[in-house]
């Protein structure tokens, strides 16, 4: 059908200088390589050349011409017309000095102009925050300006609903059997494990890099549930993934160029291929890379080579399918060292960008029936105690109701005074004393086996009081981890550290212990975590234990990876709703919020 | 059967009857040793070197259910293995019921009840109560020891205090092991009882007078502190409350709204974390109690880096073990702002 190449972050910054990939001197050598790699890759006509933005680097808008020549150099070695490129802005691409003043215009002017030599000007649609484009016969681009809306400051911009709305009447107009590709320079929100630390010493990273906002025009694609498959494309985390999740695939690309000497210029240079046989077939990709040779003094010496775990057909019959699946070429660190004939900078086990588990898969893969749409099987542990629990709930007006935005996307509009409840006398004991029956149901009859094998991870304060106890009543090692806002407000040794994957890589059965399940996305973004730091991850036995989870809600989080759910009361209703269905903050203050 | 709380020297095995209780039969009755734990007593009878004395501390265990100890009875009489007591004034009756005849000694104020073995003495005795001692210390700071994580490149600020440090004493092997969690949470809440103890101080002012001076709640600020809170009080027979924040500590940043907990505490707090370096979350902590009306009268951690006196509180600090002591070679030293 056609072939895509897409390429991210450039930050062509010195064009003269002597330290990046992209100079003067240098980007054609660089490029040649890269399109010797790509050419046998790209199997199909005609092609595509997509760039999600950072061109320029620091809004410098003099570099723009040599970001032209880059751009036009390498549509020319791929023998691609220059309508047939496709961009979108970056952070970078912006003048900052105008955006902080409000002319928004003026700041994205330069880049407007670069952009309208390709592709772009030739737009179907056009807005200040989008175009749509058509650049090859069955394929179409919304190139999303998702900068938008920051006021200047260096993070995602916003969307509008005005806006949303006006994107998604584009999207229908996009006949059903061509391929829509949505590029921005953001990754949208909760693609990756929500809040996940990229950088464990940056706790703001996810802020400043996730594009929060694009997550309504992501669901509201995903409700309507009549296109086969949508790809995102976008850069700006300088790593690659490739994940998919209800029929929409998000691909990110680690940058193409940025200057070699800045602290993590040994990260390697991406680029990716996408094969389209048809809107209906599940796409074929690679993942190029950059590998440098000799020590780092050199890095710009190197070729070219396509990544082995990139290819995605070996598991693409889940591409259509409801839940959500993990693809073997998304990018973790440690499968990233192993190649690596170089030291990595990065921290192993920094969780990066995380895709959901393919539930079914794992089912399947285990012989057991788990539901593969969302929501969640729960089962009660003890009835008797749940009427307890209740009782005391009502009795003690521990239920409080009101906004409490425990996730990003969804809001919990129900609390429970966890702490007053479980000191009425006795409770925390018998909830204890059962949990620590179903576990041991679950484990089954041997137990040394079990305990040398299965490993407690409490999650946050009062889910590591119920681990380290159901620990000493068990015998299973145990770990405690921050996850309440995705463990940013607290110290990276008390999220998962090396020290937690030691343990957890030994363990072939992982229970999650919390006190609520509220939203669910803790527990998902735990498990993507550990994903990450762990590839054996996804054929683990997980289970859950909580001491309240709603059976009945309507959940965006799909713990489908679960086994076994346990909680000692799933009959509070506990109400969830989708963060855009509530009034802005500034008119229903949260009363708790984890961000 | 799986690992039991057991520590070993060379002239004896010692266990703690509550941690048996407690790994056999969790904190529901956390001051009665029920048959699960008879059962715990009696594997180690028969299993764990069986061929030198077992030493048991009962402190902290009140009742014995009915036959509880049978079959440690019988093995013990089967195997002659000798078995001394601890601290098992209060369960004086169950251990004749249960185990029959003993022989008592009083060693320092305490009963010292042993069975089938007239070798030993008060002065072996006196030794084994020394060297189990010994053994325990030993073995929380070996464990404590482990818990320092030293820095790449050099010192470093902290996160909590303005202290610039080689490393940082992370609980979380501590926490992880169920075993030296046991005995951690254990030695914990034997400081707490030791404070709840302690005759009643005289109100030092006016105000002070008409409050409760035994009525505690305990105070966990930090999600290593909530586990250890949460044992020493499951573990105490006494019925306290367990108030944990999210959080003050190491990082400042409390993510639960204060209006939907109670206000006023009327109780005094008891604080309850893993390691004291420059006392910050301690004043943090403070400052919370006295915004509810109350204080921090005590407070019950695994180590801490300076003398009660010089973190300048006004309360005690019990402390399971000095880390300056633990590892002498690290260096804690506070920034001059």
């Amino acid at each position: 059908m056609f072939s895509i190449l897409h390429i991210t972050d450039l930050h062509i910054r010195d064009p003269h200088g002597s330290e990046e990939y992209l100079r003067i001197g240098f980007f054609d050598e660089y490029l040649d390589s890269l399109v010797v790699t790509a050419r046998p890759l790209l199997t199909k006509e005609p092609k595509c050349l997509i760039v999600t933005g950072d061109f320029i680097d620091r809004g410098n808008a003099n570099n723009f011409d040599h970001a032209s020549t880059v751009i036009r150099y390498l549509a020319d070695k791929l023998k691609m017309p220059y309508d047939q490129v496709v961009v979108c802005n970056g952070n970078h691409d912006i003048l900052r000095a105008y955006e902080t003043t409000g002319d928004l215009v003026a700041a994205r002017k330069p880049f407007k102009d670069f952009a309208s030599q390709f592709g772009n000007g030739t737009a179907i649609h056009e807005t200040k925050r989008a175009v749509l484009l058509n650049p090859l016969e069955k394929l179409w681009c919304l190139m999303i300006d998702a900068t938008l809306g920051s006021n200047g400051e260096d993070h995602p911009g916003n969307l509008e609903s005005n806006e949303a709305d006006e994107l998604m009447g584009w999207i229908k107009s996009v006949p059903l059997d061509d391929l829509l590709v949505i590029g921005a320079h953001y990754p949208v929100h909760n693609i990756m494990a929500e809040g996940a630390v990229f950088d464990e010493e940056d706790p703001l990273w996810s802020k400043r890099h996730m594009w929060g906002k694009g997550e309504i025009l992501k669901e509201r694609i995903r409700l309507r549930e009549e296109r086969p498959q949508i790809i995102w494309l976008c850069g700006d985390i300088h790593k690659s993934f490739n994940v998919s999740h209800n029929g929409q695939r998000f691909m990110a690309t680690g940058r193409l160029g940025t200057m070699t000497a800045i602290a993590d210029s040994q990260v390697r240079r991406h680029a990716r291929i996408i094969n389209m046989n048809g809107a209906r077939t599940p796409p074929e990709t690679w993942l190029m890379e950059f590998v440098p040779i000799g020590h780092s003094s050199q890095s710009h010496l190197g070729r070219w080579k396509k990544t082995s775990e990139e290819q995605t057909s070996a598991q693409t019959s889940d591409f259509l399918s409801e839940s959500p699946v993990i693809v073997p070429d998304v990018i973790t660190a440690s499968s990233k060292s192993e190649a690596a004939s170089e030291p990595v900078p990065i921290k192993l086990l920094t969780p990066s960008v995380v895709a959901p588990v393919n539930a079914a898969e794992v089912a399947s893969r285990k012989g057991i029936g788990i539901a593969t749409t969302r929501g969640f099987d729960v089962e009660l542990i003890n009835a008797e105690l749940q009427e307890e629990l209740l009782q005391t709930i009502r009795d003690s007006g521990l239920y409080h109701f009101g906004r409490f935005d425990t996730a990003d996307v969804e809001v919990s509009l129900a609390w429970i005074s966890m702490g007053l409840l479980l000191n009425k006398e006795g409770i925390l004991p018998s909830i204890l004393s059962s949990m620590s029956e179903w576990l041991n149901g679950k484990l089954g009859d041997n137990q040394s086996e079990s305990q040398s094998h299965s490993l407690l991870i409490g999650m946050d304060c009062w889910g590591s009081v119920i681990a380290s106890q159901l620990s000493v009543l068990t015998g299973l090692p145990n770990i405690c981890v921050a996850e309440r806002g995705g463990g940013q407000h607290y110290l990276p040794s008390e999220t998962l550290t090396s020290a937690c994957f030691s343990e957890i890589q030994k363990a072939a059965t992982i229970i999650l212990v919390s006190d609520v399940v509220a939203t669910g996305l803790s527990l998902v973004r735990l498990h993507q975590k550990i994903g990450i730091g762990d590839s054996a991850a996804q054929h683990k036995r997980w289970l859950a234990l909580s001491i309240m989870c709603d059976e009945k809600q309507n959940r965006s989080a799909d713990c489908g990876f679960l086994e076994g759910n346990g909680t000692t009361c799933k009959d509070l209703r506990m109400p969830i709703l989708p963060i855009d269905q509530l009034p802005p903050e500034n008119i229903l203050a949260p009363l708790i919020s984890f961000r | 059967m799986r690992p039991l709380p057991v520590l070993r020297h060379d002239d004896f095995v010692y266990s703690r009857l509550k941690a048996l209780a407690w790994v056999t039969n969790g904190t529901g009755l956390p001051t009665l040793l029920q048959a699960n734990a008879g059962r715990a007593v009696a594997h180690i009878i028969e299993h764990d070197e069986p061929t030198k004395p077992l030493v048991l501390d009962c402190k902290g265990i009140g009742e014995v259910d009915d036959h509880a100890l049978e079959n440690a009875r019988t093995l013990l009489q089967n195997q002659q293995r000798p078995l001394v007591l601890l601290n098992a004034g209060a369960i004086d009756a169950s251990i004749k019921r249960e185990l029959g005849e003993y022989s008592l000694i009083l060693i320092g104020g305490m009963p010292v009840y042993i069975l089938g073995d007239d070798t030993i003495d008060r002065g072996i005795a006196s030794r084994f109560i020394q060297q189990a001692k010994e053994i325990v210390d030993a073995y929380v700071a070996t464990h404590v020891k482990e818990c320092f994580q030293k820095y790449e490149g050099g010192r470093q600020r902290m996160a909590s205090t303005p202290l610039l440090a080689s490393g940082v004493f992370d609980a979380r092997p501590l926490i992880s092991d169920p075993l030296k969690f046991v005995w951690i949470s254990l030695l914990m809440a034997d400081g707490l009882e030791d404070f709840l103890d302690r005759p009643l101080e005289q109100p030092q002012s006016a105000d002070e007078a008409n409050k409760p001076t035994r009525h505690f709640r305990l105070l966990a600020v930090s999600l290593r502190g909530s586990p250890l809170a949460a044992a020493v009080g499951l573990l105490s027979g006494r019925h306290k409350t367990i108030e944990i924040v999210d959080h003050m500590g190491p990082k400042y940043k409390i993510l639960e709204e204060p209006s939907l907990r109670s206000t006023a505490v009327e109780e005094d707090y008891i604080y309850v974390g893993d390691f004291v370096i420059g006392g910050t979350e301690l004043r943090i902590a403070q400052a919370y109690a006295r915004s509810k009306g109350s204080r921090i009268k005590h407070a019950v951690v695994i180590g801490r880096m300076l003398e009660t006196a010089e973190y300048n509180l006004d309360f005690d600090i019990t402390s399971l073990v000095n880390l300056h002591e633990c590892s002498p070679n690290e260096r804690f030293v506070f920034l001059d702002y």
